[in-house]
């Protein structure tokens, strides 16, 4: 019997452990992602062709 | 008995870790049971200026901010609108070169992250960061045939469905791809994400809706000045695009296109945050 609830309080506490490694990625990415954007001022041409 | 009672106190404080760590709550938004592929699901801003990009947006769309895990060693911030999460930031430091990297990065909902990529790069474009996961499910970015950087991402939780990402002021409202070549562009995504494409005529040129089950999530069109880099832009609602407009440069940004009758009937601007990010005010009713 200490050996079942010993094995039972185990894989609560795992999947409890599991749950907070992903607790807190439920919204979010944040990739560092480091490319230039190169040149925007351009934009300000042609702003009718913005079709 | 002790043993038991030191297990029970060891679940009771990781349960309590979880909500102290991310105080998230959910309840406000609601996700599909299975990807919503060819969905844009999330948009990242990176930014060279985290501080400056939360006054600048939380003045701009009343977002709140909320902190959340590093990543990668970067700090990195979820807004909300309301009860909706509805953005992230991500700190970056500046180049060695100077050139800026600020921009809004959207991240699109496909099958297979790793096959996305594959795809991709089969036809032309380059790994920005390679797949890996993340606490939401996989994700990468890459910079695409066009020169267009874009995230991927495959979820384990389903994404936001469309009554949760409804359009509203303060929201992402759009998505659209400005393009040197945009039908090769929109056969890129129909193969990495299964888009139906669909070309419509538009103030005389051709604007091409990536559809996603019979819903339009994304647009490519001609970019107007074959001097300015390919990229994709995340609109955002506002009530008035041209007082938003104003606003941004009060707060530090600039105003690269006025809201003008030329441009979309007046219903856009086009604009950068403090740090150089461009992002589109697009006329939403509240």
């Amino acid at each position: 019997m200490r050996k079942a609830t010993r094995n039972l309080l185990f894989w609560l506490l795992l999947a409890s452990s599991t749950l907070i490694a992903g607790c807190d990625g439920n919204v979010g990415i944040g990739l560092s992602v480091g490319v230039p954007i190169g040149s925007h001022g351009y934009m300000s041409v042609g702003s009718s062709r913005w079709y | 008995m002790k043993k038991a009672l030191a297990f029970v106190a060891a679940i009771a404080l990781t349960a309590a870790a979880c909500t102290t760590m991310t105080g998230r709550d959910l309840s406000g938004m609601s996700f599909s049971d299975d990807p919503l592929v060819g969905k844009f699901i999330w948009h990242d801003l990176i930014t060279e200026d985290i501080d400056a990009a939360q006054r600048f947006y939380g003045e701009m769309f009343g977002w709140t901010f909320e902190n959340s895990a590093s990543r990668n060693g970067r700090d990195y911030v979820v807004a909300r609108d309301g009860g909706v999460y509805v953005a992230g930031m991500v700190s970056v430091p500046p180049r060695a070169d100077g050139r800026n990297v600020s921009r809004w990065l959207p991240y699109l909902s496909v099958t297979d992250v790793d096959a996305a990529v594959g795809d991709g790069v089969g036809a032309g474009a380059t790994v920005a960061v390679a797949a890996q996961n993340v606490p939401i499910g996989r994700v990468a970015a890459i910079i695409d045939s066009d020169g267009a950087v874009v995230g991927l991402v495959r979820s384990r939780i389903g994404d936001p469905d469309d009554q949760t990402t409804r359009t509203a002021p303060g929201r992402p409202v759009w998505t659209e791809l400005l393009a040197n070549d945009p039908v090769s562009a929109a056969q890129f995504y129909r193969n990495i994400a299964g888009f139906d494409l669909r070309i419509i005529e538009r103030r005389g040129g051709e604007y091409t809706l990536l559809s996603s089950g019979g819903v339009d999530r994304a647009g490519i069109f001609r970019k107007p000045s074959r001097d300015m880099a390919s990229t994709w832009l995340t609109h955002f609602g506002v009530g008035n695009p041209e007082a938003a407009a104003q606003r941004a440069k009060e707060l530090g940004g600039t105003i690269l296109l006025p809201v003008s009758p030329e441009l979309r009937d007046g219903t856009i601007a086009v604009v950068t945050d403090p740090a150089g990010a461009v992002l589109v005010l697009h006329k939403t009713p509240g």
